[in-house]
């Protein structure tokens, strides 16, 4: 099967039942903000998304000539999360992220609910140099399991995902499971790629899940205004879309129907 | 030494580095300073700076919205499975069942893994209707069904257990059984009592 290098029409991304678990909208911040203006950023989005963690950090400093070990627990953010668990905001000293759970409900209202968030954030914060934009869609391939003669009929990978490992099979034995990343840059959109595949525990009894995720961000000629910024996300959301539809079989796209 | 403040934090200087505190550690920390003042500071020792974790005041409105927000996020993993209709009403349910008057401080939030077990059922048997949810004193989730002097109800144990309970009225007779199954038995372990009369008529059952 070639790759198409075309944008995916609407239709061929139309699905009752969209295998997105997650989509992601991230700005990362050139210098790292203070604790101070993250507290400032909490405080504005409280009332919309009232579920609140907190994002922390341990070091262990070990001094070899002998004295204590020091263990610090730094707090780097918060986690908040709106009042239907559909929407999250990670606001931390390195950057923002805003994040949509399932159910997707398209990218229109994804980037505009992102739009909004990132709009408040400027008005608090003020201007921060951009070091990374990037957007992340994980997606989850539920594939039921069959029995026949009851036995387990075993599961190709192939048959679902066109990214998968393969090893010769005098080596080793069928994989249980497997974590497949790969790493590229994009030179049509100057953004790195960073494709991940993997087994994960059945998110629905007797079925196989693997999770897709594709992650794409710019860390060069990074955009500041906010025109810019949508320009470069709607084009990194067609290169999205591109590798998603490319690297799924037709038996993976009919169990999202 | 000296001591100042950034927002509600103190900065505690002294001769090894900076220590940042919350107000409820201010004593704590200067008291276990000042013991270490007494000990000569290793020659290795380097000037460092330490930001002690302040945890977030966790109110129980915080602690229910954070509880709330679990439970939908675990729905919201398998939304795509489930129907948008059954969810909603799910969700409501979720926020009825934490009604910031109904709860006290020390009550046990719901089971995640008991709310799982419950999830896997809906996945496996698919959306019963007229469900009517609670959550017990240990946290677990608890379903059940009601129709006259007849009643069915799950509590939900982690790694997809049930333990379940009828009540079954045939003709004049009431007969009452319960016990543990696992999800996967669950049909053939309630077939004497016709489970699927509740789940599929329940619409039109009053629930709890």
């Amino acid at each position: 099967m070639g790759a198409r290098m075309d944008s995916p029409t609407e239709s061929e991304l139309s699905f009752s039942r969209p295998p997105i678990v997650e989509a992601v909208v991230e700005r990362r911040f050139a210098t790292s903000i203070g604790m101070d203006v993250v507290e400032s950023l909490r405080r504005q989005f409280e009332p919309g998304y009232p579920a609140i963690s907190q994002l922390a950090e341990m070091s262990v400093t070990v001094n070899p000539i002998g004295a204590q070990p020091q263990v610090s627990h730094n707090m780097t953010g918060y986690r908040l999360t709106d009042r239907n668990a559909s929407a999250v905001i990670l606001i931390s000293t390195n950057g923002i992220v805003f994040s949509r759970l399932a159910p997707y409900p398209g990218w229109r209202e994804f980037s505009e609910g992102a739009a909004a968030v990132f709009q408040t954030a400027r008005e608090t914060m003020k201007y921060s140099t951009l070091s990374r934009i990037g957007v992340r869609y994980i997606n989850r391939i539920d594939i039921p399991v069959r029995i026949a003669d009851a036995k387990v009929v075993p599961i190709q990978l192939e048959d679902y995902l066109l990214i998968y490992p393969t090893f010769p099979a005098s080596v080793l034995p069928p994989a249980q499971g497997y974590t497949m990343q790969c790493i590229t840059f994009l030179p049509n959109i100057e953004c790195r790629a960073t494709i991940g595949v993997a087994t994960v525990p059945p998110a629905v009894p007797h079925h196989l899940s693997i999770v897709f995720d594709i992650d794409l961000g710019r860390e060069v000629q990074v955009p500041q205004r906010e025109d810019e910024i949508s320009e470069v996300l709607d084009m990194i959301r067609s290169e999205k879309n591109r590798i998603f539809v490319s690297c799924l079989t037709d038996k993976a796209k009919e169990l999202f129907q | 030494m000296t001591i100042s403040t950034v927002g509600a934090n103190y900065v505690i200087s002294y001769g090894a580095g900076e220590v940042v505190v919350g107000a409820s550690a201010l004593s704590t920390t200067l008291g276990d300073l000042f013991s270490q003042g007494r000990r000569p500071p290793p020659s290795s020792e380097t000037r460092t700076t330490r930001h002690i974790f302040k945890p977030l005041e966790e109110t129980k409105e915080i602690r229910l919205f954070n509880i709330i927000a679990a439970l939908k996020m675990a729905v919201a993993e398998v939304s795509m499975h489930l129907d948008p209709t059954w969810r909603a009403r799910l969700f409501r349910q979720i926020d009825m069942l934490h009604e910031p008057d109904d709860w006290d401080d020390e009550d046990k939030l719901a089971d995640q893994e008991s709310f799982k077990t419950f999830l896997h059922m809906i996945l496996q048997y698919g959306c019963m209707h007229g469900i009517s949810l609670g959550i017990d004193n240990d946290g677990r989730i608890l379903a059940g069904w009601e129709d006259g002097s007849s009643s069915l109800s799950f509590s939900f144990l982690p790694k997809d257990k049930v333990r379940w309970s009828v009540v079954h009225r045939q003709d004049e007779d009431i007969e009452s059984a319960s016990g543990i199954s696992s999800l996967d038995r669950l049909p053939a372990v309630l077939q004497p009592y016709n489970p699927k009369a509740w789940y599929d008529n329940a619409d039109n059952i009053p629930s709890r």
